[in-house]
């Protein structure tokens, strides 16, 4: 024993281990618990409140769960909500209301109300991207509704169903008729070359679309909203959260937006996607006569490659799809082909080839008119020739219209799976 | 109080080296580099490393030249006692304003991503006392301990890299800065390197047999290609975001992180965060007792450990105590002190190889 503690005396470090353990340890047990303290806020919703005194107010929407010790598995949602003349001062008013610190480490999604947005969306966009607490991937979404009438049918399908409203525009990109929306991929695209970003558009509404929720009464400026309980947005169960369209913004102004039909034809070109399926109307062949017939996407690749043609700019892209029929409207009735061992016959190929080709054709278009760069070309054409390209852009009047003189050729090969 | 300072062998010397390729360039630099020269930051990182690796070699030449002098004993021959003296009070500066600037980087790392109310005197309070027992220990204990920890360090970094590689889904605009903008942004974050002094500092406690540099000049080019693997992924990762994500390596995790949904691997790099800032101070505190010894060689190793602990304290307490006083200290005043090791370092070796030749020639 007496060989131990001495060994003890000579290792000093072993003492300012007991030293850091005792002081921090116990100011650690001191504290109060974390579960306490802090209020874990899930999705933030902003909306722009009415004036006062000459000032713009925002109102903040916060769908927060408060951990409380409990035996069943459920969590239960609460929205509260604050007004402020800044997203920050608005945060803070919300955390007296909560009577807890606002935790934004769990949040999932950002919404942003539509009036907002169209009012310049980079001042409120600002608090959130400077936050530490708040992950790059954060969902941020549009909403033509009011960002609080959102979380009140977040909170509700939650308790109902648990959908999750972060979940609804989990595959996003995945799918060919929409996009990511996540704090990183808007700011990569806003403070990129091209300037440009994206945007996706949530709608809370029920399904026979009769009955939007109206916009809650808060005559304090500062609340709870519970679910079912008077004075909230008079939400039911039918209520459901659909994307309606897709946001363009431009230098964080609203430029354009896109529908789902849209977004697919801009996709095509941008190639940003893995799932889809392709319509084709009247495909006449040794299968059908005059069919409707709809191919599911099961692969794509794409090349672009860029040449130039008396200093313009000519880019080549080809894409190949690989589909898999997955749905036929024929005139004469059921086809009796088994799906697996369906051929696409050449009519139907050069049909499919037409209609990828018009849409790709239709979404360059979009991008054109809109002056939008959606599909990043300025990259691909900057490092494939700085100096023709530097050159090509000198030559414009307009050089943030260098999509309209661009020459694009597509090229489209249809596989079967 | 006795500092034992043995000798340590060519593995030891490498690992020692390995660990401080890495200090202050894994967390903020990448950013700062980005938002300066964008993709172009990239080539800063090979130039500058380029530079550590020639600063090796001319320590090769330099201990093949003089075996068992110290870098003390030819600056005496040389430029005389006086010389010495003032060459050994500017390495002290050079290496306090480095622990500065690594410990304020890795507090705030750990305040603003882990722990908010996390004060700086709770990180110091965990940071001294083990610094100072390893500087204490001597060059051999904490070469020992480099070594029981280098496996685990190569393995996490490694595996950093190697996950980082995931989170690449960004094309980006190459060569699109003009080159003296590169050069500003050179000159401006020039500060985290030069850490070669170091070796230099130990230049007679090192043993290297015969066939045992190439240890060492692996080890120093792996930690190389690793930081500057680190900046690129880092970089092409973040790309045009890369200015709000402000800790390289653990962000490059991050990313992974949120868009693969590895759990939380980011966790993991926080440990290599942790071990190399303790061994990055003291391999500082080290070479502050190495240089002050040479300074005031009547003063026990005692003042050496008060004095760089009082300074550094009173430093990171008061004058630099956020993200933005750390930049500014790191881009307007450091970059005066590297022209130690990249101007004066050179010049001095080179005149001593040089002499010795010329007298042998006589």
């Amino acid at each position: 024993m007496k060989y131990f503690f001495t060994q003890l005396y000579k290792t000093p470090m072993f003492f300012v281990f007991v030293l850091m353990v005792a002081f921090y340890g116990f100011h650690a047990l001191g504290r109060t618990a974390e579960i306490n303290q802090y209020a874990v806020v899930t999705a933030v919703g902003i909306d722009m409140a009415e004036e006062e005194e000459g000032e713009q107010l925002y109102e903040v929407t916060l769908l927060t769960f408060i951990p409380v010790a409990q035996q069943s598995f459920t969590e239960s949602y609460k929205v509260f909500n604050a007004k402020g003349r800044s997203v920050s001062e608005a945060m803070d008013l919300a955390s007296l209301n909560i009577g807890r610190e606002i935790g934004l480490s769990h949040i999932k999604i950002i919404v942003l109300s539509k009036e907002l947005i169209e009012n310049g969306l980079h001042k409120f966009l600002d608090y959130l991207s400077r936050n530490v607490q708040v992950a790059s991937s954060t969902k941020v979404v549009a909403t033509d509704s009011t960002a609080k009438d959102f979380l009140t049918t977040a909170q509700n399908l939650d308790n109902e169903s648990s959908i999750k409203v972060s979940e609804h525009i989990m595959y996003n990109s995945e799918y060919i008729y929409s996009t990511e929306s996540s704090l990183e991929t808007f700011f990569k695209g806003t403070f990129g070359p091209t300037k440009v970003g994206l945007m996706a558009c949530l709608s809370p509404k029920s399904p026979d679309e009769q009955t939007m929720p109206t916009a809650a009464s808060d005559s304090q400026g500062a609340g709870e909203e519970k679910s079912g309980s008077s004075g909230g947005s008079g939400t039911s169960t039918q209520d459901m959260i659909t994307q309606c369209h897709v946001y363009v913004f431009k230098e964080g102004e609203l430029v354009v937006t896109l529908g789902e039909r849209e977004m697919k034809k801009v996709n095509f070109v941008c190639g940003d996607y893995t799932d889809g399926s392709i319509q084709v109307k009247n495909i006449s062949d040794k299968h059908f006569t005059n069919a409707n017939v709809t191919f599911e996407i099961f692969g794509k690749s794409m090349k672009y490659n860029v040449s130039y043609q008396n200093g313009i700019p000519v880019i080549n892209i080809d894409t190949s799809l690989t589909l898999r029929m997955s749905e036929v409207e024929d005139e004469t009735g059921m086809v009796k082909e088994n799906v697996e061992l369906f051929v696409i016959s050449p009519e139907a190929t050069k049909a499919i080839e037409r209609k990828v080709k018009q849409s790709m054709a239709e979404g360059i278009n979009t991008m054109r008119e809109n002056q939008v760069d959606i599909a990043d070309f300025y990259t691909l054409l900057y490092n494939n020739n700085k100096q023709a390209f530097k050159n090509f852009l000198d030559s414009l009047e307009d050089p943030e219209d260098y999509l309209n003189r661009i020459v694009f050729k597509i090229g489209v090969r249809i596989l079967a799976k | 109080m006795r500092v034992l300072d043995r000798n340590i062998n060519a593995w030891q010397f490498g690992i020692l080296i390995f660990i401080l390729m890495f200090a202050n360039k894994m967390l903020v630099l990448p950013s700062l580099l980005f938002e300066g020269a964008k993709m172009q930051g990239f080539f800063i990182v090979v130039f500058l490393f380029g530079l550590e690796m020639a600063l090796l070699g001319l320590f090769f030449y330099l201990k093949k030249q003089y075996p068992t002098e110290s870098f003390a004993q030819i600056l005496q021959y040389k430029f005389k006692n006086v010389g010495k003296v003032i060459f050994y009070t500017l390495f002290l500066v050079f290496f306090l304003s480095k622990a500065v600037l690594l410990y304020n980087v890795t507090y705030i790392f750990f305040r603003n991503m882990i722990y908010k109310d996390t004060s700086n005197f709770l990180i110091l309070f965990c940071f001294l006392p083990i610094i100072n027992h390893l500087a204490i220990s001597g060059l051999r204990v904490m070469g020992r301990t480099a070594q029981l920890f280098f496996p685990v360090m190569l393995l996490i970094v490694t595996f950093c890299i190697v996950v980082g590689f995931f989170g690449i889904n960004s094309t980006v605009i190459w060569f699109d800065v003009p080159f003296i903008k590169i050069l500003g942004t050179l000159l401006r974050h020039i500060a985290p390197f030069g850490d070669m002094l170091f070796i230099f500092i130990i230049m007679d406690k090192v043993v290297i047999k015969k066939g045992q540099w190439k240890i060492v000049f692996s080890l120093t080019g792996t930690a190389a290609v690793f930081v500057i693997l680190i900046n690129l992924i880092y970089m092409l990762s973040y790309t045009y975001t890369s200015f709000m994500h402000p800790y390289a390596i653990f962000e490059i995790m991050s990313f992974v992180r949120e868009y693969g949904g590895l759990g939380r691997i980011d966790i993991i790099s926080m440990i290599v965060i942790i071990l190399f800032a303790y061994f990055h101070l003291a391999i500082y505190l080290k070479s502050f007792m190495l240089c002050f010894e040479q300074v005031f060689p009547k003063l026990n190793c005692i003042y050496s450990l008060v004095t760089f602990n009082f300074i550094f304290v009173i430093i990171v307490i008061f004058f630099i105590i956020n993200l933005e006083t750390t930049v500014v200290f790191g881009e307007q005043i450091l970059p005066y002190v590297i022209v130690i090791p990249y101007l004066l370092l050179p010049i001095i070796a080179v005149t001593c190889l040089f002499k010795k030749r010329k007298k042998e020639g006589k």
